[in-house]
């Protein structure tokens, strides 16, 4: 009984609760007592906030109101880099302070207000930017699908505590590719919106013009279901096959992927013309174009945030995360600038590739998921990123499993990308994308 | 002094170089890496610079 429970989607566990069927208490106690069997080994949750959130079920199961909020009696958590009014935000480091939040992120409130119960904060990379590491007070989040791997970069918690069925939604922020990341590592969906369109109050930055914060769950709908919260979008059932943009030289020419990562990209291709979308190949610039304009802003905005903190306490810092956040101290104003300025033509790059289609596909990455003891494949499978394009551009982009697996056996996935600020439209179109790949 | 140092001292790094000072030269020269692959066939930032509305 309580896998199932466990087991339930967003939509379903919703609608079972709306129609009376389950009651928020019993589906908190299930899903607690499944983190509190199992996530010493996962290690997805940094903070549990069991007696809170059965205070909240209780809440809300004693005062039901006839017309119910669009997520009444819905559990979450969401990544340790959130403040929670009266929990700490660790950002998974010794450098912040163990004092609790005075403050909730908007984020958090929404989800309240639309009648989330929180069940508690989520592991991630030391202040989303760390990487894989053992040095610190809080050990990184494993693959449930199996427990050697690693759980993807920064929000790896979100995405392992919806793979081991610990809470149907996950808050992640994206600022390099991960809510991607953990998405597809996990086998489950993440969407990195358009920047700007879900609120960062509350979220510790990491680079100010490139972090998103965004939902990922089991399901395209679970994902829409959140966005519905979390902004104002709209986008209509799609019942015509859509025009997909493939964009294969990120995996095939820029990075060389992996055959069973290439196997499964083509694949998922042609279950979609199988299933009737309209197939056209489309050239971007460069890989390494957008990553180079894209991690110099990214280092040299964290770095400003890191400065004071990296010059009087340095030995704070885990070891990958100090390192990591120095390198924006060698960058100079001027090739901030550049990268700024590369990044007008390269937006405007996936601007006009997205005129003539209903979305681009690609790959998430070029490898496909590493072993969380092996430093350098964790390296290499940074480099393999896809990702850095459309936290350049600003695009939504959404991260799917595919139903292809890796030799290893973990999940793969694609990536979906929409036109800014159509978010919902962009999800309606994945929830196509989501059932020719299933067929 | 190497010219590493002397950029450590410039930016107040002393005490990370101290602590690691492995990670401040891997963390110079990933710097060097990302931004020697910006595109500078455009013409400097000035164009950049013309259009910028900080009012937008």
């Amino acid at each position: 009984m309580t896998d199932a429970l466990a087991r339930l989607t967003l939509v379903e566990a919703r609608d079972a609760i709306r129609r009376g069927d389950l009651c928020p208490v019993d589906y908190v106690d299930a899903l607690l007592a499944r983190i509190e069997a199992r996530d010493h080994e996962v290690h997805a949750f940094t903070q549990l906030t069991a007696e809170r959130a059965r205070a909240r079920a209780k809440q809300l199961r004693d005062t039901r109101p006839k017309v119910l909020p669009p997520l009444f009696g819905v559990p979450y958590a969401v990544k340790d880099l959130l403040d929670v009014e009266g929990l700490p935000t660790t950002c998974q480091s010794r450098v912040m302070p163990t004092t609790p939040a005075t403050r909730t992120a908007r984020v958090v409130e929404q989800l309240d207000a639309a009648g989330g119960i929180l069940l508690g904060k989520l592991t991630l990379y030391e202040f989303a930017l760390g990487g894989v590491t053992f040095d610190l007070p809080w050990p990184p989040a494993r693959n449930p699908h199996n427990l050697d791997y690693i759980a993807g970069s920064s929000s790896s918690g979100s995405g392992a505590a919806l793979a081991a069925n610990f809470v149907p939604l996950t808050i992640g922020t994206d600022t390099g590719g991960s809510i991607r990341s953990p998405a597809t590592v996990n086998g489950v969906v993440g969407l990195k919106p358009s920047y700007g369109l879900v609120s960062r109050d509350g979220v510790f930055p990491l680079a100010f013009s490139l972090d998103t914060t965004g939902p990922l769950a089991r399901t395209v709908g679970d994902v829409a279901a959140a966005m519905r919260v979390l902004a104002p979008i709209q986008g209509h059932a799609v019942t015509t096959p859509p025009r997909i943009g493939v964009v294969r030289h990120l995996h095939e020419r820029d990075l060389v992927a992996t055959p069973d990562v290439t196997v499964a990209f083509d694949n998922a291709v042609e279950r979609l013309r199988a299933a009737g979308a309209d197939i056209v190949e489309i050239e971007l610039p460069s890989l390494q174009k957008f990553n180079a304009a894209g991690w110099t802003i990214l280092f040299a905005e964290a770095y400003a945030i890191h400065r004071a903190w990296l010059q009087e306490r340095p030995e704070q810092y885990g070891a990958q995360a100090r390192e990591v956040l120095l390198t924006g101290a060698f960058i100079d104003s001027a090739d901030y600038l550049l990268a700024q300025q590369n990044r007008v033509a390269l937006t405007a790059s996936v601007e006009r590739a997205l005129g003539g289609v209903d979305m681009l596909l690609t790959a998430v990455s070029a490898l496909p998921p590493c072993r969380i003891d092996d430093r350098a494949a964790i390296k290499a499978l940074l480099a393999a990123s896809v990702r850095m394009p459309f936290n350049l551009s600003g695009h939504p982009a959404l991260a799917l499993p595919v139903r292809d697996k890796s030799d290893a056996g973990l999940p793969l996935g694609v990536q979906l990308v929409g036109r800014h600020g159509a978010d919902g439209e962009l999800l309606a179109a994945a929830e196509w994308v989501e059932h020719a790949l299933a067929v | 002094m190497t010219e590493l140092e002397a950029r450590v001292r410039s930016k107040g790094l002393e005490r990370a170089f101290a602590v690691d000072p492995n990670a401040v030269r891997a963390a110079s020269e990933a710097a060097q890496r990302f931004v020697a692959g910006l595109d500078r066939s455009e013409p400097g930032v000035t164009e950049f610079a013309l259009r910028f509305e900080p009012h937008d």
